[in-house]
């Protein structure tokens, strides 16, 4: 957690390899409430604290892993190590992204019964809201920081309150909605570019 | 299971969960659970594996997955179920990647950005909505209490209110990560221990 902070260009392929895993170790062993909330980690540690990528970048790792089916958090950890250092780098934040959930787990596994007890305890469990609550902040501050970059016009807008309304209100499985939103992205730059072309034409 | 059906089984998985690791529930209990003696898992054991995996750190998905392994092989089934969720995104991702960058200035990849980028803001800001719901709010938002009240049909807000300890922590988060370089693995210590005693619910 010191303030040190090169940027990955300065130093070697393993290191980098290295910060990758030893980073996601820390967010996925300390982050409660899964892909959103563990991606809104990551941009504060790789785009506010290194510097290593920029807000344009974490837009582009949203809409990539939003659309690519498997685990979020695991999505964007493959993500942001591919851009930091290939290959190598994506397989040590895949590991670090996932190796605190297995040590947890396997744990709690064991002790499953009593486990489920200690969680009703109030003080766990305002220590748990706490954390989450924090959480809500950080991702406010995710949408906040996307915002310019991601909603574009009306049309954007009306996207953007159609998945909004659509999962919390009516519980719109997020796929549907993301599939609904790619198809009329899709038919609005086609007739853009339609557009464009007849305007070119009549020029002639 | 065996422990090469189990990797199987979590590999179907992470090709089918769209939409992230929530989707994993629906898919879960279609194909593992059941009261059946041959079900790998019971009904209870699935509801306590559900509640538990929310409330461990780390991905949802990842913790589900290491908990149906464990229970099925132990630890190398643990790693095994864990391993076959991934790897799919491991390709798919790596794959998104390039094609986005070659073909940028398509029509496809032009209308997949310009439908998914506003997407992903509304479904950021829901995610922040279902986080909310766990701390800030005292229970889920009653949307359809709201709409009676606003039609004029009456409607009741029961417990519904707000856990003034966790609105004071969310609106800090805020300007604090905004304009402050305060490391947030701090923030989130500091927030455990000032919820322990002021957001109990």
């Amino acid at each position: 957690m010191s303030g040190h902070s090169r940027h990955y260009s300065e130093i070697g392929v393993w290191e980098r390899s290295w910060v990758l895993f030893w980073s996601y170790i820390k967010i996925t062993s300390l982050v409660i409430g899964g892909g959103y909330a563990i991606i809104a980690a990551a941009q504060e540690e790789f785009v506010h604290r290194r510097g290593w990528l920029t807000d344009d970048d974490v837009l582009e790792m949203i809409t990539i892993t939003q659309t690519v089916p498997g685990i979020l958090a695991c999505n964007s950890a493959i993500y942001i190590g591919w851009r930091i250092n290939g290959l190598p780098g994506s397989l040590a934040a895949l590991l670090g992204s996932i190796l605190p959930s297995l040590v947890t787990i396997v744990c709690i596994a064991a002790a499953i019964s009593s486990v489920a007890e200690v969680i009703q305890n109030a003080y766990i469990q305002g220590a748990f809201r706490g954390v989450i609550a924090c959480i809500v902040g950080m991702v406010i501050v995710t949408a906040l920081k996307m915002r310019k970059k991601a909603v574009k016009g009306w049309f954007g807008w009306v996207i953007a309150a159609g998945c909004l309304v659509g999962m919390s209100v009516f519980g719109v499985n997020p796929a549907w909605l993301i599939v609904g939103a790619i198809v009329l992205g899709i038919s609005q730059v086609t007739v853009l570019r339609l557009k464009k072309r007849e305007g070119a034409e009549a020029k002639k | 299971m065996t422990l090469w059906e189990l990797y199987i089984t979590f590999f179907k998985f992470g090709l089918l969960c769209f939409g992230g690791g929530y989707m994993l529930v629906p898919l879960l209990s279609a194909d593992l659970v059941g009261s059946a003696p041959g079900a790998p898992l019971t009904p209870e054991a699935f509801a306590n594996l559900v509640s538990i995996a929310q409330v461990t750190p780390g991905p949802i998905g990842i913790n589900t997955a290491t908990y149906v392994g464990f229970t099925q092989q132990g630890i190398l089934g643990a790693c095994l179920g864990t391993l076959g969720i991934v790897t799919p995104a491991l390709f798919l991702v790596i794959l998104a990647i390039k094609l986005l960058k070659r073909y940028e200035k398509s029509v496809p990849v032009q209308g997949f950005l310009a439908g998914m980028r506003p997407a992903s803001f509304g479904l950021v800001l829901s995610a922040a909505l279902v986080f909310a719901e766990l701390s800030v709010f005292r229970t889920e938002i009653p949307w359809g209490e709201f709409w009676k009240m606003v039609t004029g049909a009456g409607g009741s807000l029961g417990g519904f209110g707000l856990n003034w300890g966790c609105v004071v922590l969310a609106a800090v988060t805020v300007p604090v990560l905004m304009k402050t370089k305060f490391p947030f693995l701090w923030l989130l210590l500091l927030s455990a221990i000032f919820g322990a005693f002021f957001c109990q619910p």
